[in-house]
């Protein structure tokens, strides 16, 4: 894993409307220019290798499938193709459950976890909004945002993971995503 | 990332300003997804509050390390779209936007189109008579899917031998590529051979079917790989001429091939 490889700049817009036309090869031009890091977010929600694999490998069926629906005027080509990525990393994980680390093989390729959310907010480009605004939120705020979002953390595991009771966390964190849209307006 | 999106207008109530980032987030069950992306569907300031949203949140995506790709990813992915083909893009897709696209990126057949138009039912692909289905009535997307299920089975048939072949042979005689064209006017490339493609080239496969109108590109490829030509509405005939040419990224500017030919090779009808 390295982030200086070299990466093909690919219109994707442009890419999403050939593959609305039937182009193979604008659909390959996607997976070569953002599938690299299209594993890597699917990493880590799935944390196993042969997951995020499969999460990639349908999302790239599906955005095929559904390219006709990617609408240029309603959004971006890279949140569109990162939605469809997350959707179904998350509809794998939810599936799969997991809570049930039983049947991990030995030796499988598993995400390192090392990376906090306060590292994570830290890479975050410091050009951008996301950055200074979660940075005004309250540490354990900031915190259940990012570990949502990159690693696709449920209410129930937000609640575990931060100490905090079921029945408050979602109106918890409401507030916290009120706040932050207000930074961010 | 404007701060005065379509939102700003009119503003949502708070609880769907929080749906909505909740559902970016992918917090919301099924179920409550499921209504949220009606609500997007039906309400244009809930949609660019979700999408402000996802774009905000993207920023996260880029934080993300790069993941070495297994080499046979993309092949796996390429086995499955044979069952799952693309669906024709819907009349609301062709806005002037997509338009402006597709003519910027001198989409294959963009400027032939009007000339190969009567011709188009007999070499239409698959997707074609997808569409045709689908504007017929048949509007859902998951029976149109169905429908191309169907017709995959019985088509299989049809589909397993090609109608015309062509060999490519690169200048030194190697055969680096078959072209095989089926009854259904399915093109394929199937590489034999690798070529090093340097930064910043492509692939670009041309056909040429008559000196008057020229070389037409119908295809592009990163490196060589198992494709699907772009010849659903040009002329397929015996002694037609296909070509690999070495081009720069995005495929040659001038619509004609400008590098190096790669490989050659004439079609001929199988027997």
């Amino acid at each position: 894993m390295q982030t200086g490889t070299l990466r093909m700049a690919v219109d994707l817009e442009q890419a999403l409307v050939r593959c609305a036309s039937g182009d193979k090869t604008a659909l390959n031009g996607i997976y070569a220019a953002e599938g690299a890091r299209m594993l890597g977010v699917a990493m880590r929600i799935l944390k196993r290798r042969p997951l995020a694999e499969d999460a990639v490998q349908d999302a790239f069926v599906l955005i095929w499938r559904n390219a006709a629906k990617f609408d240029p005027e309603k959004g971006s080509a890279t949140t569109w193709i990162y939605t469809v990525l997350r959707n179904r990393s998350l509809s794998i994980l939810r599936d799969e459950g997991r809570s049930e680390p039983t049947d991990m093989p030995m030796g499988e390729e598993v995400v390192d976890e090392a990376e906090t959310p306060e590292e994570t907010i830290a890479r975050l480009s410091d050009a951008d909004a996301l950055k200074h605004c979660l940075e005004r939120l309250e540490p354990k705020r900031r915190m259940a945002i990012a570990l949502t979002y990159v690693h696709g953390l449920s209410h129930g595991e937000l609640a575990g993971k931060l100490g905090m009771p079921l029945g408050t966390i979602k109106s918890w964190l409401r507030r916290s995503l009120l706040t932050l849209r207000e930074c961010l307006q | 990332m404007s701060p005065n999106g379509p939102a700003a207008g009119s503003p949502l109530p708070p609880e769907h300003q929080a749906l909505a980032a909740e559902y970016a987030l992918g917090l919301l069950s099924p179920d409550e997804a499921e209504r949220a992306a009606a609500r997007a569907a039906g309400n244009p300031a809930f949609a660019a509050e979700v999408e402000r949203w996802r774009r905000h949140f993207s920023g996260f995506d880029r934080t993300s390390p790069l993941a070495t790709l297994p080499p046979d990813l993309w092949s796996r992915i390429e086995a499955k779209l044979d069952d799952t083909p693309a669906v024709t893009a819907e009349p609301s897709l062709e806005t002037s936007r997509a338009a402006e696209l597709r003519e910027r990126g001198r989409l294959p057949f963009s400027s032939a189109e009007a000339a190969a138009d009567s011709r188009r039912r007999l070499f239409g692909w698959l997707w074609n008579s997808l569409a045709f289905w689908r504007i017929g009535g048949l509007a859902a997307v998951a029976a149109a899917i169905a429908v191309a299920v169907g017709l995959n089975g019985q088509l299989q048939q049809a589909r397993s031998a090609p109608v015309l072949v062509a060999i490519l042979q690169t200048p030194d005689n190697q055969t680096a590529a078959v072209v095989n064209a089926f009854a259904d006017g399915r093109t394929e490339l199937v590489p034999l051979t690798t070529f090093t493609v340097p930064a910043g080239k492509v692939l670009e496969v041309w056909t040429l079917w008559d000196r008057q109108v020229g070389p037409r590109s119908v295809g592009l490829l990163q490196a060589m790989s198992s494709s699907r030509l772009k010849l659903d509405n040009l002329p397929l005939g015996a002694n037609q001429l296909f070509e690999i040419t070495l081009e720069p990224a995005g495929g040659s500017p001038i619509g004609r091939p400008t590098g190096p030919v790669l490989a050659i090779g004439r079609a001929a009808q199988r027997i």
